[in-house]
């Protein structure tokens, strides 16, 4: 059910506000209301054996949240900027994450007429987060589900809960 | 609807809670006190909540106990019966069972079967001691029973029952709620006429609103209620429907109430009023009458006119002071977490905002900040108080844990709180509840003595168990004392003498004082101990263990029959600590303070200290003992490659559940105070880290979890399965009775040494840093200045070295007055352990204050203060600043 809900909001309200980003060749679109902020330059602090998605943690206002490297989330081969990216600080579920993205471009509304099924051609994994696909004039943009960026934070369950974490490290 | 009821019945589970805990309270209380009429009131009330909110919920268990239970309340409030420790025993068990049934409902949804009847009966027999076959019996589904009504109806004597102005403003809340949802209730069921759990519902409010109402003598509002109850309960049968005519007549009572209670809230009392017409007319429907006349809403009789049921006087006074009560709300954690969150940040920016003020001369610029920086500073200091609560809700349950473990032990034991609003971080108090319970228990068990023996020593029959709890240096001071026994020093003895943990003539001569750290050994409260030793002490490792756990200490005293005193020192948060921050691979981390043993540099130049292997892993020799040595660049997996055998290292040697090991990371860096923050979704299962805190500059640092390394590395296993060092051993060192001394020599003298104690950092510093400040040489450090001392100037037999350039100064770094100082010495040697038996020097010598025999060699220990007197210190002198942050280049 929460799956579907922003393709469902999508599909009912006529026209939508995408805020749209780069990431090697592809163009992308996250629903506007799931952004909270954009950054630059946040102090990225590697976190060693995390899994290979997440390029560290960064210091949003007192919270320590997980930044995403976008390009192994979506599992395009291409590297991740080293310098200068830009994170799009996305919240769903409570979850508060920071997606690395190379470059962020305009805000563009859309009507639903024009979205399309995913490409056949984009990687298989990471076409659970591709929701749809709008036809621009002269390219492709690709419909992103923000909550699933964060869902294989979510997903496992882990063992050791916040406060059990903090007494254990007594 | 759903999830809205579950939230409902927590919150019944919740306060159900509060309720009992201040019930058990109240009636340990009472028993010493059994004249306190405040203290019956209070108790009777909190059953008759409990006993109207489990009506609610149809809790038919719970509201069957405390409505028994509430009959022997009257008949104390009455006057007829006396709190005794039978009927406190009979009291405290119902409690139990209620706090059982309300457990299930908490974990099941549904309450626990059982019965009661035996115990309900003994309840009622007890508030009728002379007519024991007449007494009320209580059913469990006739709500009205008549015979507790009457029992409620002669309690609720408004003279008798003087009520606080606290309560009647619950009550008003309360009702409002009700009223709300009665409102609602009405509405569905006039959609929904044959929802009979609907009515069941709105019957069960409206009879917790009679029933409250009677508690506060609101006559109107009790016979209102009761009439609605009535035809309710008709239409709850069965035996009538709910139609159109009978949902006008109930929500015209539900709007007079309300007017009531709108009034009452103004007015503590009742507007007079006739509500007959209203009333005659629901229990007309009750008993299936067809109600003709109009309806007409009784007016209200105004304010000003009607002459209120108590006194004006009185009246005027509640009124003013009802103005002043706030009911609390409810506020969930995680969003203070968030202010807190915010409120630090605002710290940083506004930290980041003070140097433009310096910058521009703009004279309201500056004043802005300056106000921002207040109100900054104002806003972290409140929001910091919002994570914390009082002690007393952990002191709450002792009295009562402490009454039954007395009552089973046939003692008599009273508990003196002290400083029970002494607030600490909430998380603190969980932590700290069990270490409490396991002290007072062992006290009320062990120390405080049976009403014969105590008065065979002269004492009051009632042993007493103070509880106090202060501030004191940023920590909380929690002491537990009783005027006992004290602890059993001859099994203690004998206990060390038979675990072989001292020498045998040693521990005969063992004063009192030398045997209590023994009682803090791990395992010596093995089960074989607890039968022997009588004494205090069993267990003390736990409490230990957990104490210092949470960053805290416990201090022991004991004196043989006058009783044993632990004083528990606690930080005020958990949130808060400190932690050595290292750098490994250009990254830093922090490490918790209080799993730092030593801080080493190994030097795998020199052949002074080399790796060696212990099947397969890296060790190195601490002061004659193995220590493995983990390379936390290879644990957490970064590829680095590892440093080459003749490298120097910096090594951190921690402790993690017992097992010592060694650390080796790239640079050792600060000590800093830090907030630990949880690390954030899908990185908790990272076992080698315990959180992350935000640095100064905004960045994230990660901290290690020490423990998490150990196991993780295998190391906790390989130790256990071979030990490094022979058990005896680290047994006998760690209750060692010597000091750490720093062994140096100086040009002509070797074995000198000073007490590590005062030592803070070693240094080597290059000759051409040394500067000259008039007579002084000097060189500059972290951002200050440090004065140099060299000692050879100033120990007899010492003879001046001339050095030259290029080469190093061995510098012992002290801090004298908090400003560091750094004595020149030749070489460093190494850090020993030496007793504490010390020879004095005759005839006396400059600078040496006395000396240690260790096997062949003699120690001479440096006269630090002479020394300092000698080089005559220019003292608070403002060339150099006050505190010294020696890292702040880092």
């Amino acid at each position: 059910m929460t799956i579907l809900k922003p393709l469902i909001c999508f599909l009912m309200s006529k026209t939508t506000e995408f805020i749209t980003f780069y990431l090697g060749d592809f163009f992308f679109g996250i629903i506007a209301t799931d952004v909270l902020e954009l950054n630059r330059d946040l102090k990225i602090t590697p976190v060693p054996k995390s899994p290979k998605t997440i390029r560290g943690i960064v210091n949003l206002r007192g919270e320590i949240v997980p930044a995403i490297n976008m390009h192994e989330r979506f599992k395009l081969g291409s590297a991740c900027r080293e310098d200068g990216a830009i994170s799009i600080i996305l919240q769903s579920d409570k979850v508060t994450i920071a997606a690395l993205v190379d470059d962020v471009g305009e805000i563009i509304t859309l009507h639903q007429d024009t979205v399309e099924p995913p490409p056949k051609n984009f990687p298989e994994a990471s076409k659970e987060l591709i929701v749809g696909v709008h036809k621009l004039t002269n390219r492709l943009l690709l419909i992103v589900d923000a909550k699933k960026i964060a869902s294989d934070l979510t997903r496992p369950k882990s063992l050791l809960e916040g406060d059990q974490a903090l007494l254990a490290l007594q | 609807m759903e999830d809205s009821d579950d939230e409902i019945i927590m919150d019944f589970i919740l306060e159900t809670r509060e309720i009992l805990d201040a019930l058990e309270e109240d009636i340990t209380k009472l028993v010493l006190l059994p004249g306190d009429r405040e203290l019956v009131r209070s108790i009777f009330r909190g059953m008759h909540t409990l006993r109207g909110n489990s009506g609610v919920f149809a809790f038919n268990r719970v509201e069957k106990l405390s409505r028994a239970a509430g009959v022997v309340l009257t008949a104390m409030l009455d006057g007829s019966l006396v709190m005794d420790s039978i009927i406190a025993t009979t009291l405290l068990r119902t409690i139990e069972i209620i706090r059982d049934v309300v457990i299930n409902v908490a974990l099941h949804g549904v309450e626990s079967a059982g019965d009661d009847e035996a115990l309900i009966d003994e309840l009622v027999s007890l508030a009728n001691p002379n007519n024991t076959t007449n007494a009320p019996q209580s059913s469990g589904d006739d709500l009205v029973n008549p015979a507790s009504s009457v029992n409620l109806a002669s309690s609720a004597n408004p003279t008798d029952l003087d009520l606080d102005d606290e309560t009647i403003a619950e009550f008003i809340h309360e009702s409002r709620d009700i009223l709300d949802a009665l409102d609602q209730g009405f509405v569905q069921l006039e959609l929904n006429p044959g929802d009979s759990g609907l009515i069941a519902e709105i019957f069960r409010s409206m009879h917790v609103l009679k029933s409250n109402s009677r508690v506060f003598s609101f006559v109107r509002l009790e016979r209102l209620g009761h009439a609605a109850e009535t035809l309710l309960s008709v239409l709850r049968q069965g035996k009538l429907e709910f139609d159109s005519t009978k949902a006008t007549m109930l929500l015209d009572a539900v709007d007079l109430i309300r007017d009531i209670i709108v009034y009452a809230e103004e007015h503590r009392t009742e507007p007079v009023g006739d509500d007959t017409a209203l009333v005659e007319n629901l229990l007309l429907l009750a008993r299936g009458m067809n109600v003709t006349t109009p309806r007409q809403l009784p007016t209200l009789a105004s304010p000003e006119g009607g002459k209120p049921e108590s006194t004006d006087a009185v009246d005027g006074q509640i009124a003013t002071k009802s103005s002043d009560f706030v009911t609390p709300i409810k506020v969930h954690p995680e969003l203070l977490d968030k202010l807190i969150n915010v409120a630090s940040e605002m710290v940083l920016a506004r930290n980041r905002l003070l140097p433009f003020t310096n910058q521009y001369l703009d004279h309201s610029f500056s004043a802005a900040v300056r106000s921002i920086d207040l109100l900054t500073r104002e806003l972290q200091e409140r929001m910091m108080t919002t994570r914390m609560e009082p002690i007393s809700q952990v002191w709450v349950k002792l009295p009562r844990m402490v009454r039954d473990i007395a009552t089973e032990l046939g003692k008599k034991v009273e508990v003196i709180q002290e400083g029970a609003d002494t607030e600490l971080d909430r998380t603190l108090l969980d932590t700290i509840r069990d270490p409490l319970v396991h002290i007072i228990r062992n006290s009320v068990d062990h120390g405080i003595e049976t009403p014969a023996q105590r008065q065979a020593a002269g004492k009051p029959e009632v042993g007493r168990l103070f509880l106090r709890a202060s501030h004191e240096n940023g920590m909380v001071v929690v002491e537990i004392a009783d005027d006992g026994a004290g602890i059993d020093f001859e099994a203690v003895r004998t206990e060390v003498v038979e675990r072989n943990l001292a020498d045998y003539d040693d521990a005969v001569s063992f004063t009192d004082s030398q045997l209590l750290p023994y009682i803090f050994l791990p395992g010596f409260s093995t089960k074989k101990t607890i039968t022997k030793v009588s004494g205090r002490g069993v267990g003390a490792d736990v409490v230990k263990t957990s104490i210092s756990n949470i960053g805290g200490t416990v201090e022991i005293e004991s004196h043989r029959g006058r009783g044993t005193n632990m004083r528990l020192k606690i930080p005020l948060t958990l949130a808060i600590m400190p932690a050595l921050f290292v750098r490994c691979e250009g990254e830093r981390y922090a490490i918790p303070q209080n799993s730092i043993v030593e801080l080493i540099h190994l030097n795998l130049r020199r052949n002074e200290s080399e790796l060696e292997d212990f099947y397969g892993s890296p060790v190195f020799r601490l002061r004659e003992k193995l220590v493995p040595l983990l390379f936390l660049s290879q644990q957490l997996d970064l590829d680095a490659p590892l440093p080459h055998k003749d490298h120097a290292l910096n090594v951190a040697v921690l402790q993690s559940n017992g097992v010592l090991f060694g650390l080796a990371v790239d640079e050792i860096l600060n000590i800093q105070e830090v907030v630990i923050k949880s690390i954030g979704q899908g990185l908790k299962n990272i076992v080698e880290f315990a959180g992350a805190t935000i640095l100064g500059d905004g960045r994230v640092a990660l901290i290690l979890h020490i423990d998490g390394i150990a196991t993780n590395s295998g190391l906790v296993a390989k130790l256990q399965a071979r030990a490094l060092n022979p058990p005896a051993d680290s047994a006998s060192n760690s209750i060692s009775r010597e000091i750490p001394i720093l062994l140096f020599d100086l040009n002509d003298l070797d074995s000198l040494a000073i007490e590590l104690s005062y030592v803070e950092r070693l240094e080597k510093i290059p000759l051409d840093h040394i500067q000259r400040n008039g007579d002084r040489d000097v060189v500059k450090y972290g951002d200050g200045i440090m004065p140099l001392i060299y000692l050879d100037r100033y120990i007899q037999g010492a003879r001046e070295k001339t050095r030259l350039d290029g080469e190093f100064l061995s510098v012992i770094v002290h801090y004298h007055n908090k400003r560091p100082i750094g004595l020149v010495v030749d070489h460093l040697q190494d850090i020993t352990y030496v007793n504490t038996s010390f020879h004095h020097l005759d005839p006396p010598q400059r600078g040496l204050r006395v000396c240690i025999v260790r096997g062949e060699q003699i120690i001479n220990m440096i006269d630090l203060q002479e020394i300092l007197m000698l080089y005559n210190l220019p003292e608070q002198s403002s060339d150099y600043p006050q505190t010294i942050d020696m890292f702040s280049d880092v």
